[in-house]
């Protein structure tokens, strides 16, 4: 502000000398004060281009800082011009600021004072106040320009003494101090340093040591570095303060107040605090006194409660999927394949790559040729695989821009320290590693002691050899070869890895860098070939044998063109293995590594793979493994002496085969150009700690939202979906070892299937939050979550031919049916199917063949495919129809509820994936006088319609029309007016589409024999309106008077529709002559809507299919199908209890019935009503009967099978008619070989035998046997 | 109770039924002398239970393997044969399992409706014997269980720590001479289906 007057004031007063030119005075005093300093001398050019500013309180101060920048040969900005100054240099910044200097490197101010140290100019990354990048650290890509402006303008400048023996007087005075840290025998490293600092040795050395050790230290977890600015401040007085064997300790305190500090609003004060205190201390460095505190304090493990980004936090999501290796990784792989995906679709068959090859292939030739021509025979047809996998590979990307670790152990973790951490608060470390113990112990078998000792170095996870309370839970991701030959593996936690190799040098992830050199692995292999399969970001499979008889290179000519270019584009190695299929490219790969090729030729494969490690092998694990190693099994070799027999009883059949083929080096699996997905789903079990409710479910909103932003984009809807929880385990901790890990926990899940796949983000998150209040968990004790989408389908509008039957969708089978005659044609072709499988392909084919035409043929909105819907319902409906505004309606719309929603979703969203507005999809109806529903109004149709599922006029609720795309209520409301005007047209279109039974084309193929036995009903529409005399009259009467009047109107409306019904009607119907007469309610629906009992949702028709095909009796195949026919009404018994909520379609019952009737006193009093109202049984009535019967026996009830015999028996007995006896023979002798194929014998009908039945007929005689 | 394995429970529920309906079937045909048995309660009702320590040890080493089998949904059928003196079998009482397709989310969340049914199944078997033709005198019997072909690996595995094993069943022991069946009792419940049906042989008397 100050300098701000002054400069008005100045430009004021100095107007008119010569400077008045646009910002003429501010230039000439820029210079002047940048002249200023360089009299002094310049001492060397270390900071040569660096222009700083420095920005408040620096310690040491800005003037100092300016005299040392200028000696260096660096720039001073006294003002922060953003184009010109490279570096601002500050303690600490206002939060304010760091949002305006977003884009700024911040560093601090020991980053001047060190490369004036060091006599070159370190790497600023170290000193940065914060990462001014979001999550993932592109600044520093910037890093590798810088390096090498540090290697050419190294320079020894004598200056540098100056400040050297200030830094190693530190050392010296901290390390007696040391001794106090009881700790300091755990740290590594300790003895190395503290050698160095009693000798005094070469200071360089021990700065060098000092600044890799600080570098480690700086590397923190970007997502909370990010928020920590200030405790980032307090480090580096603390760094000063305190020697190397002190950082171990107070790290634990750094880490923990940096976490504590998360919480900005509350930190700031207590950071303030500690500042304080640091520059205390650093004001007298020299004092033990001083650093006690600061040691002491620093074992006290928590000073602040560790307050991460927890789940519930606004960010949490993004930061810890920003941060997640794994998630990282797993979508890369993903990319990867659809990247080969897309590059092979796009099918250029140019590849830029094979002209080089071929050209170095004729060099080679040329080279050699007079040694062995034999190596070149072109065209050879031997299948030719090879294993690309980058070296180390997160290492090796991480070296791009730390070109001074090369050579040194290095490995790429999140933790920023050397291994060591305060425990979390709460935790139990030994509880943890006793529970892996036992869990081990238990794996292990009977021989524990002696095995676990023997076993200890395959065991990675939990490396429980090193557990120490202390120990640091980051995972190494990757770690450099140098690493790797003192012990360290990859998965490794950070604690041990640093014991083993106590001069690990730790790097961050850097994921955009590594994607980047992906892309160009991948673009550098697709020049030559297409035929890969993306394995991971770093590995691959390719298929060479086109490329290798096309260009005619040798294999390994190929690989070291391949890896040279790689090598070249990239700077990173990788290594290839080739071999004759994947599982020795693999192999080959392992011996080629690191940064080598190695082709595996056929006839040595039999040595090669007996000398092989045989966990090597892929797919053995961990407990593979162990099971092998009880078998004495170490190498392949081993494992061939092994029976398959022995291996498939040890290991359960698949895998016993896939070892016993692997070890014997056999892989028969193609290259997979093309991988279905199975599932997709998100889940974080990192970092989650809710405290209220409402956090919880905002987590699972924001994971419901990251499933959803999935499925968008691979294109795909699921159906099914799983809720799975990690809960913290009874008796553990409550706290995990692991800092935010989830510890031990119990694993639930539980799955959903929703009526129509979805991708909604709203929808996942609500049938998530339900399904987890279902569980009954204490919300505080969960500690992951995920959501995983199965039954995968392909959004509406694009085609899935590729579909398995599990997948398929019931789109696929809601198809408007366009010509009897076909149907009629395919159901025929369906009988003569014998197995099931085969059934139902040609009902998928003929579904098919009758898509195309159906797009061409059906205008009227009405014939939708909704159906699907309807039959979920068909259940609650009848039911409801019988007992008109009785109980079970309440749980009726819910059900409704809940697919309305995703119905109105899905309509949305196809007309939007689309482009046009798609067939107006309905809701069945349940016309109760209380159905207040909205959703179910609109998107509902009236029962008694169904031959035209639109809705009647009187179920249009104006306020939800009024809330519909404006697109669809036109289309509603056109349709609507249309229907008042065109009720004879409508009523053709109808016929000849025949709406009704039109959506089931599923379930009528699969209907054959019935269909053809029962012809008269089944050609015909499924009933629209039950006849006059079916009404009930206090049931129409307990309507409100709208419906009634629309009932009237219907009724008015559809004489010529009269004759069909007449048709459908129940057997029953054909005898009974007088329509007046007036039967029971309970069995009037059922009767009137004999068609209904045909329809059955696909899935349904899936399942019982299947269920046929696993009986595997394919004589009783024919009668299986009968099966498929089974209504669906609910029994009577049970329906209240249905659940609702979870309906899904799995849920539905599907109780055999005789057109409704479940129970034996139902089916009784049908039966009664039938033999007593007809005068002679027809034929049609007989074969519903057997039908019945034929399902009761599949359904394994031969009582009720027994019962109703009986009952026939007795009743016909007293009926005294030959007809009717006739007919019951018939049945029973239907019966009878039904249950001999079955069960292998007859039923007990010997109660006939006692009663002479006069048989008039011979024929029957013959055929009935009855005992 | 979604977590709950559908065949673990069905496995608990039937092998617990399956014993005492064994029990019930030797009580009530007549098998063993009535003195052996000793009147429990079992779903609320009375039932008999052979006290004779070989047949119980026997029957506990039947269920026990069974109930490892329907823990995996293999067993399809649980047969008790009643055998004349000569092996020749005479009666089979089949417990016909069938996997549910109802779903499983229910309102018999304590299985009040299953005890209900399986009472009836042991209240069917007592009255049996006024379906059934008497048997001739000494009668012996076995299990026998039908199983997916997938099973017979399973049994053999387990089998040998139990050192009790099975065998494949004698075409003699599972044919019955011009078979007739009589149905007992069928329930449906949400975890499994149960049909129990005898299957007597007409030719009972030789």
């Amino acid at each position: 502000m100050a300098r701000g007057r002054e400069n008005r004031r100045n430009n004021d007063k100095n107007k008119g000398d010569g400077w008045d030119g646009w910002g003429g005075y501010m230039k000439a005093k820029q210079q002047k004060l940048q002249e200023q300093y360089v009299k002094d001398g310049i001492s060397s050019n270390i900071f040569k281009g660096v222009s700083i500013y420095v920005n408040g309180y620096t310690k040491p101060s800005s003037d100092e800082l300016r005299r040392l920048i200028i000696q260096h040969g660096g720039v001073y900005q006294h003002y922060l011009y953003k184009t010109q100054v490279t570096h601002i240099i500050a303690t600490s910044i206002a939060s304010s600021k760091t949002k305006e200097l977003k884009h700024m490197k911040i560093i601090k101010p020991e980053w001047i004072t060190d490369s004036v140290a060091e006599g070159k100019i370190l790497s600023y990354i170290p000193y940065q106040l914060y990462t001014s990048q979001t999550r993932i650290q592109t600044g520093m890509g910037g890093f590798a320009a810088d390096t090498k402006t540090i290697s050419t303008t190294l320079l020894k400048s004598p200056n540098q003494r100056e400040y050297q023996p200030q830094d190693t007087n530190i050392n010296i005075d901290k390390s007696p101090k040391t001794t106090v840290n009881q700790y300091r025998n755990f740290e590594d490293g300790t003895d190395n340093k503290e050698e160095i600092d009693s000798e005094h040795t070469d200071d360089d050395s021990i700065l060098g040591q000092y600044f890799d050790d600080d570098d480690d230290e700086s590397l923190v977890p970007v997502a909370i570095q990010k928020n920590s600015e200030q405790c980032l401040a307090i480090e580096t007085e603390e760094t000063l303060i305190c020697t190397i064997e002190q950082d171990g300790s107070t790290n634990h305190k750094k880490l923990s107040n940096r976490l504590g500090s998360l919480n900005k609003n509350k930190s700031v004060s207590f950071s303030a605090d500690l500042t304080d205190n640091s520059f205390n201390s650093s004001g007298h460095k020299g004092e033990a006194d001083n650093i006690k505190p600061n040691v002491s304090s620093s074992l006290k493990p928590s000073v602040s409660p560790n307050k991460m980004a927890k789940a519930g936090d606004a960010n949490f999501l993004s930061e810890f999927y920003g941060n997640s290796r794994l998630h990282h990784l797993s979508t890369w792989g993903a990319e990867y394949k659809a990247y080969v995906n897309k590059l092979q679709t796009e099918n250029t068959d140019h590849f830029p790559g094979r002209e080089k090859l071929r050209q170095f292939h004729v060099e080679c030739v040329e080279r050699t040729e007079e040694l062995d021509n034999l190596q070149s025979v072109k065209g050879k047809p031997e299948r030719i695989i090879m294993h690309v996998d980058m070296d180390c590979y997160f290492v090796s990307v991480g070296l791009l821009e730390r070109p001074d670790l090369r050579g040194k152990p290095v490995a790429v973790t999140h933790s920023r320290n050397k291994g060591r951490t305060a425990p979390t608060q709460g935790s139990d470390p030994d509880y943890e590693m006793k529970y892996y113990r036992s869990k081990r112990a238990d794996l292990g078998g009977t021989n524990t002691t002696s095995d676990t000792v023997k076993d200890e170095d395959n065991d990675v996870p939990p490396d429980l050899r090193k557990f120490d309370k202390f120990q640091s839970f980051a995972e190494i991701a990757s770690c450099s070869y140098e690493a790797r030959k003192a012990g360290v593996k990859n998965g490794m936690f950070m604690g041990p890895a640093k014991q083993l190799c106590p001069e690990l040098n730790t790097i961050p992830y850097n994921f955009q860098k590594y994607q980047q050199i992906s892309k160009q692995l991948y673009d550098t292999v697709a020049s030559y070939t297409h035929d890969i399969e993306a394995v991971s970001c770093d590995e691959m499979l390719v298929d060479c044998t086109d490329l290798l008889a096309d260009t005619g290179a040798t294999p390994l000519e190929f690989a070291t063109v391949l890896r040279q270019e790689i090598y070249n584009k990239t700077g990173c190695c990788a290594s290839a293995g080739l071999a004759s299929n994947i599982l020795l490219a693999k192999f080959a790969t392992r011996k080629a590594k690191p940064n080598g090729q190695f082709y595996l030729q056929n006839y040595d494969v039999i040595e090669f793979i007996k000398s092989q490690a045989a966990r090597d092998i892929p797919g053995v694990g961990w407990s593979i493994n162990r099971k092998l190693s009880n078998l004495n099994v170490t190498t392949c070799g081993d494992l061939q002496n092994i029976s398959l027999a022995t291996l498939q009883k040890e290991f359960g059949p698949k895998t016993g085969q896939s070892l016993y083929k692997s070890c014997r080096g056999q892989d028969e699996r193609p290259i997979k150009m093309e991988k279905e997905r199975k599932s997709v789903s998100a889940e974080i079990n990192y970092g989650i700690r809710f405290q209220k409710e409402h956090e919880c479910v905002k987590f699972i909103c924001d994971l419901s939202e990251e499933v959803h932003n999935r499925l968008v984009k691979v294109k795909l809807k699921g159906k099914v979906i799983t809720l799975k929880v990690k809960v913290r385990k009874g008796d553990a901790p409550k706290e995990a070892a692991k800092f935010m890990g989830h510890g031990i926990c119990n694993n639930v899940s539980k799955s959903i299937t929703v009526p129509l796949a979805t991708d909604d983000a709203t929808c996942i998150s609500k049938e998530c939050i339900s399904m987890l209040h279902a569980m009954k968990i204490n919300i505080q004790d969960l500690r992951g979550m995920g959501i995983q989408m199965q039954r995968l389908e392909m959004e509406a509008g694009t085609t899935h031919n590729k579909n398995t039957k599990g997948n398929q969708s019931i789109l696929n089978f809601t198809v408007a049916k366009t010509n009897t005659e076909t149907i009629k044609q395919h159901s025929v072709e369906s009988t003569v199917i014998d197995k099931p499988q085969s059934g139902s392909n040609q009902l998928k084919n003929n579904i098919n063949a009758r898509k195309d035409t159906k797009v061409t043929k059906v205008k009227s909105p009405s014939s939708i495919d909704i159906n699907t819907y309807k039959d979920f319902h068909v259940d609650d409906e009848e039911r409801n129809e019988r007992n008109i505004s009785s109980q079970p309606i309440v749980s009726k719309h819910r059900v409704t509820l809940m697919s309305g929603y995703t119905l109105v979703d899905e309509l949305a969203r196809r007309k939007t994936a689309k482009g046009f507005l798609p067939p107006l999809p309905t809701l069945p109806s349940f016309n109760t006088p209380d159905d207040k529903s909205p959703v179910s109004t609109t998107t509902s149709i009236k029962h008694d319609s169904p031959m035209d599922y639109f809705l009647s006029p009187s179920q249009v609720d104006p306020d939800v029309l009024s809330e519909l795309p404006s697109d669809i209520r036109e289309q509603i409301e056109k349709e609507m007016n249309s229907r008042k005007t065109k009720c004879d047209t409508d009523i053709i279109i109808h016929n000849s589409q025949e709406a009704g039974c039109s959506h089931w084309p599923g379930s009528m193929t699969s209907d054959l024999s019935i269909i053809t036995s029962r012809s008269p009903e089944d050609d015909s529409p499924i009933v629209a309106l039950p006849s006059p005399s079916q009404i009930d009259l206090d049931c129409l009467n307990a309507l409100p008077r709208e419906l009634q009047e629309e009932l009237q109107f219907a009724y008015k409306q559809q004489p010529n529709h009269q004759t069909v019904v007449t048709h459908l009607q129940s057997p029953t119907k054909h005898c009974s002559p007088g329509k007046t007469r007036k039967t029971s309610p309970l069995f009037k629906v059922p009767k009137g809507r004999p068609g209904k009992k045909r329809k059955l949702s696909p899935k349904k028709l899936l399942f019982s299919y299947e269920k046929s095909k696993s009986l595997n009796k394919p004589e009783i195949n024919k009668i299986r199908e009968y099966d498929d026919d089974v209504i669906s009404i609910e029994d009577d018994i049970i329906p209240t209890l249905e659940p609702d909520k979870h309906n899904d379609i799995d849920t539905v019952d599907d109780s055999v019935s005789l057109c409704g009737a479940v129970t034996i006193s139902q089916v009784r009093s049908l039966l009664k009503e039938w033999l007593y109202t007809c005068q002679e049984p027809q034929e049609e009535d007989v074969d519903v009967i057997t039908a019945y019967i034929s399902q009761l026996i599949l359904d394994q009830n031969l009582e009720q099978v027994d019962l109703v015999l009986k009952f026939m028996y007795r009743n016909i007995l007293k009926l005294d008619n030959n007809l009717w006896k006739r007919s019951l023979y018939n049945i029973v002798n239907n019966t009878q070989s039904l249950i001999q194929s079955v069960h292998g014998s007859r039923l007990n009908v010997d109660y006939m035998n006692t009663c002479k039945i006069n048989i008039k007929n011979q024929d029957y005689q013959t055929i009935v046997h009855m005992t | 109770m979604d977590a709950i394995n559908k065949y673990q429970v069905s496995a608990d529920i039937l092998s617990e039924f399956v014993e005492v309906a064994i029990h019930s079937i030797l009580y009530n045909r007549g098998l063993y002398p009535q003195g052996v048995f000793q009147r429990r309660k079992k779903y609320n009702v009375p039932v008999q239970m052979c006290l004779h320590p070989d047949v119980t040890s026997y029957i506990c080493n039947i269920i026990e393997s069974i109930k490892v089998l329907l823990e995996e949904g293999e067993i399809e059928k649980i047969v008790v044969v009643i055998l004349t003196c000569h092996h020749k079998p005479i009666e089979r009482f089949v417990f016909e399992i069938g996997t549910s397709s109802v779903g499983r989310n229910t309102s018999d969340q304590y299985l009040f409706e299953m005890e209900g049914s399986l009472r009836s199944f042991l209240l069917k078997l007592t009255v049996c014997d006024a379906m059934l033709q008497s048997l001739p005198e000494d009668c012996t019997w076995s299990v026998h269980i039908h199983t997916q072909e997938s099973a017979a690996g399973k049994i053999e595995e387990k089998n040998v720590v139990q050192n009790f094993p099975w065998v494949e069943a004698d075409e003699r022991q599972t044919l019955l001479e011009d078979p007739k069946i009589v149905p007992l009792k069928t329930m449906k419940s949400d975890y499994f289906k149960l049909q129990l049906f005898v299957e007597e042989s007409s030719k009972k008397k030789p």
